[in-house]
């Protein structure tokens, strides 16, 4: 009975708009029956507990706020909503979408490809519009508009999987340091198509052009940016991340079933050029496309309690998620950037085959001589493939590099000699996964000895990332980069701060094959407040250091290291000082379960109050889980100094 | 129609094989117009679908070295989502589809025919005469020197020539 009233109703409504359009209200009173179900709806469902079901959070980006307590999107864009307080009410919002679904159309603008039919709610918001048809029934039996800019967007016959993927950090830029994720749709298929063509979905700022590092800093920090959701086709962050910044990038194909795939690509065409605001440390890329997943898992996948997400932290996370059920990750795939597979094509040649590499680039062996000639062929090929990826990775490291490009192209027109053939394969050494690389936060307590302070106690803790004693995986270059690293002592049951490191960044860029060019510049970036000798417990100063130098691998586990440059600090009259520092060291995993950091450093200050000495440090860890060691070290500056710890990582 | 893509196709091997640096820098500064043209073309005229928008600052970025220029361009006919999607494909991905082109075979190669509109079959047919036209292009003197956006200019022109001969790509 309320359901025939309530259609009357409707149709009246509308043919008053249109009156001539009789033809339009007859077919719409044969096509939507349902179609003023609304109040039968209301009367069914429970809106409130709806409304704070989690996937209606979700759908919506609703976070908890404590003042006032309620809701808020973390969507900035108005036309997402449909309701006027739709930002802030999650029951207004659910109201309003009910209503919006269940909106009659005309039959003519649901046949006929219209901008009526595109602009309905249930085309705008199809997420929605599915979720919300497994919770309420009657709209799941509403006649369905004809979304056809959705359906062409979306190709949902196409997609077949979803993957999560990490793009590893590298040292060019900050907002790099960390690595980057984003989700890839899988299509349907086997052979020529392929993955290059996926399309993908990732979160990034709006950050305009040459903005200063200052303020791109500060509006960083502190959400002066928007950022938003786009589309864009995978090879474009193969060309990115693998090809322009040599970082290597993973895929983590997902176990989810064809609903929740739909669920998660309709929900994407939503979020299509709707902005949010950006904010570098929590709700960043990693924390934006993990939310995503929350459609699809009860498990969270950012940390709740960290006012930061790293990538990592995802997929540490995603390896546990849906244990119950078998796991949410199905496969893990490695895309090696070009100059990992440079240098794994480079390690998958003989000897003989290295040497003559090494002779065709000191240019005393030609690809045309009959030594290289007598090769095989598929020997020759070898060669050549992996010399054409070298002097692409050379011009990747410096684009001014001519001898690179010509000596490139020479090999090209000679690999057009050849018959047609896939590059030569790669005996692959596949590194660890990200997931497996050591948790970016630390924990150490240390009983410490100082010839001239006695014994004490060092409470140390820092967010991220990792130092020289961290397991080098998931990470391109050996080194180190911590930020906020903090230091307690406490001895004679006084305690105090003894340093504060802000930033401590140390990329060491070794040459991997001892081929010319197959390294770049070496730095070291640190600022912080430490002590200015440890004799002196109080004598503690803010200071800058940089130096430059250069790395070398040592075997597979070892980089020797050179670095030179110079500090700037307070002296104890209040100005600024600057010392000469020259620091020599060796760092890598000594076997399977010792790690080693040991340098040799000359401070030369200028200042009158200054200090010269030498500083020599040995330390060592004991374990390879991601999650604990056990260190040792010894220090000799003014004073010596001993200690044992042991560390957690979270 | 097809006599006509043949005699369009000999023209442009004339004329490429004729052109002068500067007939070269002309032909860069339209292909960059029209590439940039078309982005915005399509994300005005397209706002619903959006997933190209990116596509306009990687293009911009990509070609951000070369200065802008109003020389007209014909971006009306060069202006489609497909051809769109496959000259931006050229111009991120120019140095490994020119490594697989050498190669005769890799994922590059067959991502930008399949985006050119060519079936596996067609690809058979089109990848040792696209070997060939590279080769060419390669040995012929100032290809080192040439802009990079000429030499994807050339690809593209490649690519699309050679697709719709073979594959019936209209």
């Amino acid at each position: 009975m309320n359901t025939t009233r309530c259609v009357a109703i409707q149709s009246a409504t509308v043919c008053g708009e249109a009156t001539t359009r009789v033809l339009r209200c007859i077919s719409l009173l044969l096509l939507w029956p349902l179609a003023c179900a609304l109040p039968s709806i209301a009367s069914a469902t429970n809106y409130a507990q709806l409304a704070s079901n989690p996937v209606w959070l979700t759908l919506l980006h609703y976070e908890s706020t404590r003042f006032p307590a309620g809701y808020k999107s973390a969507v900035t864009s108005a036309d997402f909503f449909l309701a006027d307080d739709g930002a802030t009410s999650p029951l207004s919002e659910l109201r309003a979408t009910v209503q919006a679904l269940s909106n009659p159309l005309t039959a003519l603008d649901n046949s006929n490809n219209s901008a009526a039919a595109n602009a309905h709610a249930q085309c705008r918001f199809p997420a929605r519009h599915k979720w919300l048809a497994t919770q309420i029934k009657p709209l799941s039996v509403i006649p369905q508009i004809n979304c056809t800019d959705y359906l062409a967007w979306a190709e949902l016959d196409a997609v077949k999987s979803l993957s999560m993927v990490f793009a590893a950090g590298h040292m060019k830029s900050p907002a790099s340091y960390f690595g980057h994720n984003f989700l890839k749709f899988n299509r349907k298929s086997d052979s020529a198509s392929n993955h290059l063509l996926d399309q993908t979905i990732n979160f990034g700022a709006e950050v305009p052009d040459n903005e200063s590092g200052i303020t791109y800093f500060y509006h960083g920090v502190f959400g002066g940016y928007s950022a938003l959701f786009e589309r864009q086709q995978f090879f474009r962050h193969m060309n990115k991340y693998g090809e322009e910044d040599l970082r290597d990038v993973w895929e983590y194909e997902l176990q989810l079933t064809p609903e929740q795939v739909e669920l998660i690509v309709a929900h994407t065409w939503e979020l299509q050029n709707r902005k949010f605001t950006y904010y570098f440390f929590r709700e960043n890329c990693a924390y934006q496309i993990a939310l995503l997943l929350k459609l699809t898992t009860p498990d969270r996948l950012v940390p709740k309690h960290m006012p930061w997400t790293m990538p990592y932290n995802v997929f540490d996370k995603l390896m546990l998620a849906g244990k119950d059920s078998g796991g949410l990750v199905r496969e893990i795939k490695y895309h090696p950037s070009r100059r990992s597979r440079f240098h794994q094509r480079y390690f998958s040649l003989s000897s003989t085959q290295r040497g003559i590499a090494v002779e065709l680039i000191n240019g005393e062996l030609s690809p045309d001589a009959p030594r290289f000639r007598q090769l095989d062929a598929d020997l020759q090929l070898q060669v050549i493939d992996t010399l054409i990826d070298y002097y692409e990775f050379r011009q990747r490291i410096d684009t001014s590099d001519e001898k690179a490009k010509a000596e490139k192209n020479a090999l090209l027109l000679k690999r057009f000699d050849y018959p047609p053939a896939a590059a030569s394969s790669i005996e692959a050494r596949i590194p660890y996964a990200p997931h497996e690389s050591q948790k970016p936060g630390y924990l150490n307590i240390a009983r410490v000895h100082s010839s001239k302070l006695g014994f004490s106690t060092r409470l140390k803790i820092r967010p991220a990332y990792f130092d020289f004693l961290s397991l080098d995986i998931g990470r391109s270059s050996a080194g180190s980069f911590t930020v906020l690293d903090t230091t307690v002592q406490v001895s004679n049951e006084t305690a105090y701060l003894q340093k504060l490191d802000v930033f401590n960044i140390t990329n060491l860029s070794a040459s991997v094959t001892g081929l010319p060019g197959d390294s770049s510049l070496s730095w070291h970036f640190r600022f912080a407040f430490d002590q200015t000798n440890n004799a002196c417990s109080k004598c503690r100063k803010p200071m800058l250091d940089l130096t430059v130098g250069r790395a070398l691998k040592l075997g597979d586990r070892l980089t020797a290291f050179a670095l030179a440059g110079g500090r700037v600090q307070k002296s104890y009259q209040r100005d600024n000082t600057f010392a000469v520092q020259l620091r020599a060291g060796l760092t890598g995993q000594l076997t399977d379960l010792l790690r080693l950091n040991a340098s040799i450093e000359r401070h030369e200050d200028t200042g009158a109050n200054g200090l010269d000495r030498n500083r020599t440090r040995l330390e060592l860890r004991l374990g390879q889980h991601k999650s604990w060691d056990i260190r040792a070290s010894y220090i000799r500056d003014i004073a010596e100094q001993i200690s044992l710890s042991a560390g957690y990582y979270w | 129609m097809k006599a006509k893509l043949v005699s369009i196709f000999a023209a442009l091997t004339i004329a490429m094989s004729l052109t002068n640096v500067s007939i070269a820098q002309e032909a860069s500064r339209d292909f960059k117009t029209a590439l940039e043209e078309c982005f915005w073309g399509l994300i005005l005229t397209r706002e619903d679908q959006r997933g190209l928008s990116l596509g306009l600052n990687v293009v911009s970025g990509a070609l951000g070295s070369y200065a802008y220029t109003s020389a007209t361009a014909s971006a009306d006919t060069f202006c489609s989502e497909k051809t769109a999607s496959t000259a931006s494909f050229i111009n991120d991905a120019y140095p490994s589809l020119v490594e697989d082109t050498a190669r005769g075979n890799g994922t590059h190669l067959l991502a930008v025919l399949e985006l050119a509109g060519c079936d596996s079959k067609g690809q058979a047919a089109v990848i040792p005469m696209l070997r060939a036209d590279l080769s060419s292009a390669m040995r012929a003197p100032g290809y080192e020197s040439s802009a990079y956006i000429q030499k994807v200019h050339n690809m593209y022109q490649s690519v699309n020539t050679l697709s719709a001969q073979v594959c019936n790509v209209g």
